[in-house]
């Protein structure tokens, strides 16, 4: 029974993560039609300039915000000057998936080349240890689960509430229709890239954070955990896939302890087929997947 | 083209002119050479037969379709090569044919979308007055857009529209998928509305009978272009027109019959 908690405490920790990151790619999809596959190498992008400064003495929440913010510039510079060309040309979004593999593997190998073939450990303070209900977790994690629902709270009220958050909502729902009512509809995805830009770098630094050490492959290798998550809620459901990764994140670290730590990405996958054998467009999709729709 | 001189010369000065559109999608030409006018407070209904490019016109007008030729000019500023998201600024209103409204957002956010340019005191206080004009929205405000009933659905496009409170509304088909007595009371009472706010409305109908009985002018567009235009009194007395379009025959082989009428 204590394993079992304790393995549901490190999956919340694995769930708060994976929650930002999926959400953040799941925005992409839904809002700007693109699959974007370099989303990992980002991710790894983002934590290693995360990891220089920390080398270099600053603090893991400073190398967080930074994080977040070159995040945010490189994927609204990656979608201005790369991915929104190929769009313009009328690449369709089979196509444009492919654009963004070579993306990522041409920033995989540029970062393998620059950082080279090493293992990077952040340095983190010692960190206090909280035990309640069971469940025992490192003051670190608890400031990831923070920062996670602190995120998703936020996004949640900017897309309901905010004058922009409709207007992106609009605008992923139909975009010449979102235009015919005065929304610049290219400025708002110009924004997507930056919100989900940011949340990307946030998603890159806390995994770090709550690894031993990474590689330039980290953020590649949790890519296929963070689409598992995106489509078990419903691809381009922002909240699908806050559900998606609690299911995926929990799962997976459960089984982790119990059977094998080696095979839990396996029972990620496991039950990624099982819901959609259930449920073909996710929890929360509305098989609107193919339109790519933010709800 | 048949034109009484008499009847046009008491259309008010106009709110819009396209004048020689041509327009298509890629390299297509859909669209050839076509020319007409709305005044404020004016209803014009663009008529013609299922694939006679009506829709392309108005595309066309909102940037949606490209423009080869022509020019389109609102309130007498040239809005040709104007980017999409600026037209509503300038007082272009339309309601596209189909995906009018958007599915995923609830009524009350459809509403804020088409006052998207407006403070929120003003759309407040629009959205006030939407609920007036079509009080069957009243009740739906927190329900998603994609849960309505066709009638509520364009009524809702149409409401949406008018938060902008437009110079020019375009509207494309708008009765179509509703049931006859829907779509004559929307255009009886709703489009009149539009109407008495001095808005010009550009009605594009298949169904003509219901069309002339609220329009001021009419236009025909077959294959492309407009082959004929005139006061609705007047079409109707046209016994070859009244035949094609108003007698309840197919529509589509009615563009067949009518394409002898271009002169
Ligand atoms: N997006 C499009 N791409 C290519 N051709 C189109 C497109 N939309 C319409 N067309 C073609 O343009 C012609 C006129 O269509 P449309 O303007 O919709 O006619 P109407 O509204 O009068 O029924 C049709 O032949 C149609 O196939
Ligand atoms: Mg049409």
């Amino acid at each position: 029974m204590d394993r079992l908690v304790g393995a549901f405490g490190f999956g919340l920790v694995t769930a708060s993560i994976l929650a930002i990151a999926a959400v953040a790619f799941t925005l992409q999809f839904g809002i700007t039609n693109i699959l974007n596959l370099a989303f990992g190498e980002i991710m790894t992008l983002c934590a290693y300039i995360g990891y220089l400064l920390n080398a270099a003495g600053a603090s893991v929440w400073l190398a967080l915000v930074v994080g977040a913010v070159a995040g945010a510039v490189f994927s609204a510079l990656l979608n201005r000057t790369i991915y929104a060309l190929f769009v313009r040309r009328g690449t369709a979004l089979w196509g444009m998936v492919i654009v963004t593999i070579a993306v990522a593997l041409i920033m995989q190998n540029t970062l393998l080349g620059l950082a080279g073939p090493h293992n990077f450990t952040y340095t983190i303070p010692p960190a206090t240890t909280f035990r309640f209900a069971g469940l025992i977790l490192t003051s670190l994690q608890l400031e990831i689960i923070g920062v996670a629902i602190v995120a998703m709270l936020t996004l949640h009220m900017m897309l309901r509430y905010t004058r922009l958050g409709k207007a992106m909502r609009a605008t992923a729902s139909d975009p010449a229709l979102a235009q015919s009512c005065g929304i610049n509809a290219s400025r708002v995805i110009d924004l997507v890239w930056i919100i989900s830009g940011a949340l990307c770098g946030i998603a890159g630094v806390t995994l770090v954070m709550n690894t031993v050490s990474f590689t330039a492959s980290t953020g590649s290798d949790f890519l296929v955990v963070i689409i598992a998550a995106a489509i078990v809620g419903g691809v381009g459901a922002p909240y699908g896939a806050m559900l998606g990764a609690l299911l995926v994140g929990v799962t997976s670290e459960v089984a982790a302890v119990y059977v094998n730590a080696s095979l839990k990405n396996v029972f990620a996958f496991a039950l990624l087929l099982v819901v959609l054998l259930i449920r073909p467009q996710g929890f929360i999709g509305r098989a609107r997947v193919a339109k790519g729709v933010v709800t | 083209m048949h034109t009484s001189a008499t009847d046009e010369r008491r259309r008010p000065p106009p709110q819009l002119v396209v004048d020689g559109l041509t327009a298509g999608y890629g390299g297509a030409t859909v669209v050839d050479d076509v020319s007409f006018t709305v005044g404020p407070g004016e209803v014009v209904a663009l008529l013609g037969p299922n694939g006679a490019g009506k829709s392309t016109v108005l595309k066309a007008m909102v940037g949606q379709a490209r423009i080869t030729a022509g020019s389109v000019l609102l309130g007498g500023i040239d809005i040709t090569s104007v980017r999409p998201h600026l037209l509503a600024g300038m007082g272009c209103g339309y309601v596209p044919q189909y995906r009018d409204v958007f599915d995923e957002l609830t009524v009350r956010e459809n509403l804020e979308m088409g006052g998207y340019l407006l403070g929120k005191e003003a759309i407040a206080k629009r959205i006030d007055d939407a609920m007036e004009v079509f009080p069957a929205l009243a009740g739906m405000m927190d329900r998603p857009a994609r849960k309505l009933s066709g009638g509520e659905h364009k009524m809702l496009a149409i409401a949406r529209v008018m938060m902008s409170r437009p110079t020019l509304m375009a509207l494309d088909e708008p009765t179509a998928n509703l049931a006859p007595i829907l779509g004559r009371r929307l255009l009886d009472e709703q489009i009149r509305a539009v109407v008495r706010s001095g808005a010009a409305v550009l009605l594009v109908e298949q169904r003509a009978a219901a069309a002339l009985s609220v329009a001021d002018w009419a236009y025909l567009l077959v294959a492309g272009r407009v082959v004929r235009s005139g006061h609705p009194a007047e079409l109707r007395a046209q016994a070859d027109f009244a035949e094609v379009f108003l007698g309840g025959g197919d529509a589509t082989t009615a563009a067949r019959n009518t394409s002898d009428v271009r002169a």
